[in-house]
């Protein structure tokens, strides 16, 4: 758990950054010339080409750092341009508007300022969106070249750390500003997610990388040290700083380190949020106890964390109602606050319940896993109808029931895409009858049908799920006679198909599937017929979720 | 690399097997051991010996019953010997189709070393109805050519491929000429088998034709089959003894399907050249009535015991 930083900490840090920083940022609250229009670009991409692996959190780190900055950081929507899965050519031409309009402002007299956020892959000194590339060191010189008075970049990326290797480059704790001053900064700030050889992690049970994930939670107030009411970027910076290095340092990649440098004239902290001036929220009052809170939303998201040190605190949260979990060394304290637009609640600490940890609302570090990878296993009982006139007017395959299993691996390709592995078993009696051969041969059918599908959920953290998706299988058909003359007879065939369905969750593990799949069914013996085949079934599902 | 899974997948798309009903229809166009045998009930009661002797009275042991189930074993026996390797076959998946043939083999059979087989099955008309020829094939190992062991033609009826009429040819003169035979089959020239399987009586006939010249004197013989839908059936065969009265005579043998039955034994060759001697027996293979017209010919029993056999 995090704690506060301690002041000889703080003081330890303004001594060694403070001679360089003294002049790194603008005042808050009341800088000259007036209010500040600030411009914010968002980009999040998965996808980072060849020899990159598919992220699946990046586009939701963006997603989720635009609407704190819209709510809580005094950037207008018409200002905040949120990207997500976008090329370079798109980044830049949305650079480019931002600043045109900055440009303008400034013509107006207006301060100006940009946040710029990425989230994606980077190698091999450029960042990956898709299929295409965007070089650091031409992003930080176009950065460090921007009209606006003041520029905050996040890099959250693996080894994003190579763009603050020259000037003002630290892998810290944190960094101290004047508070006090009365000159404007200018300049450019860069905050990266990790060290020059380190990689960025995501994590499944937080739904998000971990950098990201602690700075969108302490801009909602959680880094609020000062306890004024305004989260700054240094308060930010070092709240991501140690509670990315804390949750990764047991980590299979090793801790993860933050860095930041600058390249600023001026003085006094930037503010990033202000998460009192908009009076919506969860306000922790000074005899709340101290501790580690964590707050989830509806779809078992923790939204926030709030390490809690005496005096009050404020945690800027939209409306909604929220399960509020304290963690104590033999117990939880959860209970449920709801947030009212346009007020603040005040946590009444004793009107949370005690619950053992095996009740906890939220496992591990209390965090979603509806978005997690995944498995869940299923029985299946279904029946299959075959595209065919009967087999009694010529018809090669009879309709069968099937039962069988399935196992699939939820959000395995990314968020949504599952992968799912199936096998069945079918039988049924049937009789063979042609024109030629006039009454039926009878005889004892069965079906082995195994596939691989690859489908996509909706809705997961929902009631309802919604599935499509493609199916590949491998049916292998067996029949018998009853007139041992006649040889067993068997076919074996690769169909590609597609499936739909919609699972019904019962409880947090168990749900109800209802499923239908399409296949097509080439035969190729006596004569080469396109068939199909149609399955309808019930599946009884059960998620292993952590 | 997770990505790369699909692909690969997706280029797994083979399909094939066996699965046929034109198989099907080609496999019940050839004839069947089990549909053209004779089907003589037995029982346990059976195994006593049925040697023949004299002073047979009502309540012995039927020696013409006895005489019957020879023949149909015989009879039998012979539809295995050519008929065995088609249902051995048919019980295979061909090894090539065309629109209007099947085709399985060439193949080896561990038996009969230094030969290969082959069985083909045509579909030679269809009009009025299915028409088929087929041929049981061998080669010596080595050699290009295939000649024929049997070959057959079959007319299906008009409700099913399974039921019709048809004929199966054993060129055993043109066989001596590629294989060894053994020395029965040697005094023979050709073994015809009709049947007819589309309505009831079912019947199959088997005539042998025999080399000129041959140690046992016969030119022709053969064995006439029937089998009714309720279970009966017939039998009528020659029979050889080494009684001087009825060295060689023709039996006409009839029986319900619980195995009583009559036998009608008319004397070709020997001192009662002309004669006839009725036997009936009963279910459990005892003599119920026995009558020799011939001069000092004995009867037994009752004419009314006998079964109601026509």
């Amino acid at each position: 758990m995090s704690r506060p930083l301690p002041a000889k900490r703080r003081r330890a840090g303004l001594l060694l950054l403070g001679g360089l920083l003294a002049s790194s940022v603008w005042a808050q609250p009341a800088p000259p010339g007036g209010p500040t229009r600030r411009f914010a670009l968002l980009v999040g991409n998965n996808q980072g080409g060849d020899g990159t692996r598919p992220l699946l959190y990046a586009t939701d780190d963006a997603r989720r750092m635009h609407e704190v900055l819209v709510r809580l950081g005094g950037t207008s929507s018409q200002d905040a341009m949120l990207l997500l899965d976008e090329g370079a050519d798109d980044v830049l031409t949305a650079l480019g508007e931002l600043e045109r309009r900055a440009r303008d402002a400034r013509a107006r007299g207006e301060r100006t300022s940009l946040f710029f956020y990425y989230s994606g892959h980077a190698k091999d000194g450029a960042l990956r969106l898709g299929a295409t590339k965007l070089p650091l060191e031409s992003v930080k010189a176009r950065l460090a070249q921007g009209p606006t008075d003041m520029r905050v970049a996040v890099f959250d990326a693996c080894r994003s750390g190579a763009l603050t290797r020259t000037k003002g480059v630290r892998k810290a704790p944190a960094f101290e500003v004047e508070t006090d001053a009365t000159r404007a900064a200018k300049g450019l700030v860069i905050l990266t997610s990790s060290a020059s050889d380190e990689d960025s992690q995501e994590s499944d049970q937080i739904g998000a990388s971990y950098f990201s994930y602690h700075l969108a939670s302490g801009l909602l107030g959680s880094a609020d040290q000062s306890g004024d009411g305004r989260v700054s970027l240094s308060e930010a910076y070092a709240y991501a700083y140690e509670r990315t290095v804390a949750s990764t340092a047991d980590s299979a990649a090793g801790p993860q380190h933050p860095t930041f440098s600058f390249d600023l004239a001026g003085n006094g902290d930037l503010v990033l949020t202000d998460v009192v001036q908009r009076r919506e929220g969860l306000r922790f009052p000074p005899e709340a106890p101290v501790g580690t809170y964590f707050l989830i939303d509806r779809r078992g998201v923790v939204v926030a964390e709030l390490v809690k040190a005496d005096g009050e605190r404020m945690i800027a949260l939209s409306p909604g109602t929220y399960t509020v979990k304290r963690r104590l060394p033999d117990r939880l304290r959860v209970g449920e606050v709801r947030i009212t637009e346009g007020q603040v609640t005040t946590l009444d600490e004793g009107a949370l319940k005690n619950a053992r940890f095996a009740d906890d609302p939220v496992k591990g570090t209390g965090l979603s896993t509806v978005y997690s990878r995944h498995w869940s296993v299923s029985a299946t009982g279904q029946y299959q109808a075959i595209f065919d006139s009967p087999t009694t007017a010529g018809g090669l395959f009879p309709s069968a029931p099937m039962v069988g299993g399935e196992g699939t691996v939820h959000n395995f390709f990314g968020r949504g895409f599952a992968w799912s592995f199936d096998a069945q078993y079918g039988w049924a009696t049937g009789g063979v009858a042609t024109p030629r051969l006039g009454t039926a041969i009878t005889y004892r059918y069965s079906l082995v049908n195994v596939g691989t599908s690859l489908l996509y959920e909706w809705n997961q953290e929902g009631t309802w799920v919604p599935f499509l998706g493609a199916r590949l299988g491998l049916s292998l058909m067996n029949r018998e006679f009853d007139d041992p003359s006649f040889p067993r007879q068997g076919f074996t065939t690769m169909s590609p198909g597609v499936l739909f369905g919609l699972k019904v969750r019962m409880s947090r593990s168990f749900g109800l599937v209802g499923r239908g799949r399409v296949h097509y069914l080439l035969y190729n013996v006596d004569e080469t017929r396109s068939l199909g085949y149609a399955e309808f079934g019930l599946l009884l599902s059960y998620e292993f979720r952590d | 690399m997770r990505l790369l899974l699909c692909p690969a997948l997706l280029a797994l798309t083979a399909c094939g097997g066996n699965w046929s009903n034109a198989d099907l229809e080609f496999a019940a166009a050839l004839p069947s051991k089990r549909e053209l045998a004779s089907q003589l009930p037995t029982s346990g009661a059976t195994s006593q010996p049925l040697s023949r002797r004299d002073g047979l009275n009502a309540g012995d042991p039927s020696q013409a019953y006895a005489d019957t189930k020879k023949a149909v074993t015989d009879f039998n026996g012979l539809l295995d010997f050519f008929l065995g390797v088609l249902d051995t076959v048919r019980a295979q998946p061909p090894t090539s189709r065309t629109a209007d043939s099947r085709t399985w083999g060439p193949f080896s059979a561990a038996d009969v070393p230094g030969l290969q087989f082959r069985v083909t099955i045509t579909l030679t008309s269809t009009d009025p109805r299915e028409t088929y020829g087929w041929n049981v094939q061998a080669r010596k190992n080595g050699e290009p050519d295939f000649f024929d062991l049997v070959r057959g033609s079959f007319q299906a009826s008009a409700e099913t491929v399974r039921r019709g009429m048809g004929m199966i040819v054993v060129p055993v003169k043109g066989v001596k000429t590629k294989l060894t035979l053994d020395a029965q089959l040697q005094q023979l020239d050709e073994i015809i088998i009709g049947y007819q399987t589309a309505t009831f009586p079912q019947a199959t006939q088997m005539a042998f034709t025999f080399t000129p010249g041959n140690t046992s004197g016969l030119s022709q013989a053969g064995y006439g089959s029937e089998r009714r839908e309720d279970g009966s059936g017939a039998m009528v065969f020659a029979l050889s003894t080494t009684d001087t009265n009825i060295r060689k005579s023709t039996v006409r043998s009839r029986w319900l399907k619980d195995g009583a039955g009559a036998s009608q034994l008319t004397v070709d060759e020997g001192t009662y050249r002309g004669a006839t001697r009725v036997e009936c027996w009963n279910a459990q293979f005892k003599v119920t009535w026995f009558k020799e017209n011939w001069p000092g010919g004995k009867e037994s029993g009752r004419e009314a015991d006998c079964p109601p056999v026509n």
